[in-house]
């Protein structure tokens, strides 16, 4: 993106209208990844709204060498990772999980709202930074390292992070309990 | 021993990075062995589910409640920032205002005890005041040290009395959002 740099140079200098241009870009990788890690739309809202109000604070720290989009994205997983381990226990009763499905409706939008449901089941039952290694690699396409650096881990730990939340969620599938 | 080695095979495999010498190291373990091939299909299963989900956009109006919000938070700042000013000057102005009155407050006692009874000793008793009101400006740094802290804690208790009215103003000025 041309414009991004100087957007971002513009913003940091109190530049509102720029800053809106970033939201504006960035602001369904920040909602996507926060859906994705808490499943409830107000709540995701609410934390992408967290994330850029936090990034508007912070912008004089970001380091232009950076990709901006994976230092929001990086605010995000912090953020949602922290709310996630602030919340109270919740029971999760497979039997409703299985029979809450939705009949056999031939409608696209049926489907594509299964499949984010079933997904989002799949990834609930995992935690916290597990769960964002799973949405980093796959809805973003991030490599190990740019995982590191987002969830400020290293990139062995990150990897053995995504091998084993593979292994749960290829259980949880071959034994119907997504 | 095996099975670890397949296992960490197909978790490259997953990434794209397993070499096509090692493909076929696995496909021959995964013919042999029914754990691994049972367990590689759960894998890609969880895959192709993953890979199918959508990316998710933000309901309409986000970029502008986002502005919204930097816009009061901004606003709230400065109005915590304007009131510590408040604060601050107050109790300087108070404290350095007041300081000289309590200083020289014997010597106006006596010349307005001298005043009284006027005659002859009004002159000297007026020349000792004016002495004593100088002396107070150029003793107020050393009265600063010695004297100062009931005063200090008398301007900072009214400093902060109209910090709080000037933030619960703020606040009813400007509510916070939630």
């Amino acid at each position: 993106m041309i414009d991004e740099a100087t957007w971002i140079q513009q913003a940091q200098k109190g530049d509102m209208d720029a800053f809106a241009r970033l939201v504006h870009l960035y602001q369904t990788s920040v909602y996507h990844l926060a859906y994705r890690m808490l499943g409830e739309r107000m709540e995701a809202e609410d934390a992408a709204q967290e994330t850029f109000l936090r990034a508007f604070r912070n912008l004089s720290q970001y380091d232009s060498a950076r990709p901006f989009r994976n230092w929001l994205l990086s605010i995000t997983a912090h953020y949602c990772v922290d709310r996630i381990r602030r919340r109270r226990p919740v029971l999760v009763l497979d039997d409703e999980l299985a029979t809450g499905r939705v009949g056999a409706d031939p409608g696209d939008a049926v489907a594509a709202w299964e499949t984010r449901e079933r997904v989002q089941r799949l990834l609930t039952r995992l935690s916290a930074e597990d769960r964002a290694a799973v949405i980093l690699r796959y809805w973003y396409d991030c490599s190990y390292e740019e995982m590191a650096q987002i969830l400020g881990s290293t990139v062995s730990a990150v990897k053995s992070r995504l091998h084993r939340a593979r292994l749960v969620l290829a259980q949880m599938l071959g034994e119907g309990r997504e | 021993m095996e099975c670890d080695k397949a296992l960490e095979q197909m978790m490259r495999a997953l990434d794209g990075e397993l070499p096509d010498e090692e493909w076929q190291v696995l496909g021959a373990h995964l013919e042999l062995c029914d754990r691994c091939r049972v367990r590689w299909e759960q894998l890609q299963a969880a895959e192709g589910v993953l890979r199918s989900a959508p990316i998710l956009s933000p309901p309409p109006g986000f970029v502008g409640r986002v502005m919204a919000q930097v816009d009061r938070r901004r606003a709230r700042r400065r109005a915590f920032f304007g009131g510590l000013a408040l604060v601050a000057g107050t109790t300087l102005v108070l404290f350095i205002g007041l300081l000289p009155i309590f200083w020289t407050l014997p010597g106006w006692a006596g010349f307005l005890m001298a005043l009284s009874r006027s005659g002859d000793v009004l002159l000297s008793h007026a020349l000792g005041a004016a002495h004593l009101f100088l002396n107070s400006l150029g003793l107020l740094a050393g009265a600063l040290v010695i004297q100062a802290l009931p005063l200090a804690l008398c301007s900072l208790m009214t400093a902060l009395f109209l910090g709080g009215l000037w933030w619960s103003l703020l606040r009813r000025w400007q509510p916070v959002s939630s």
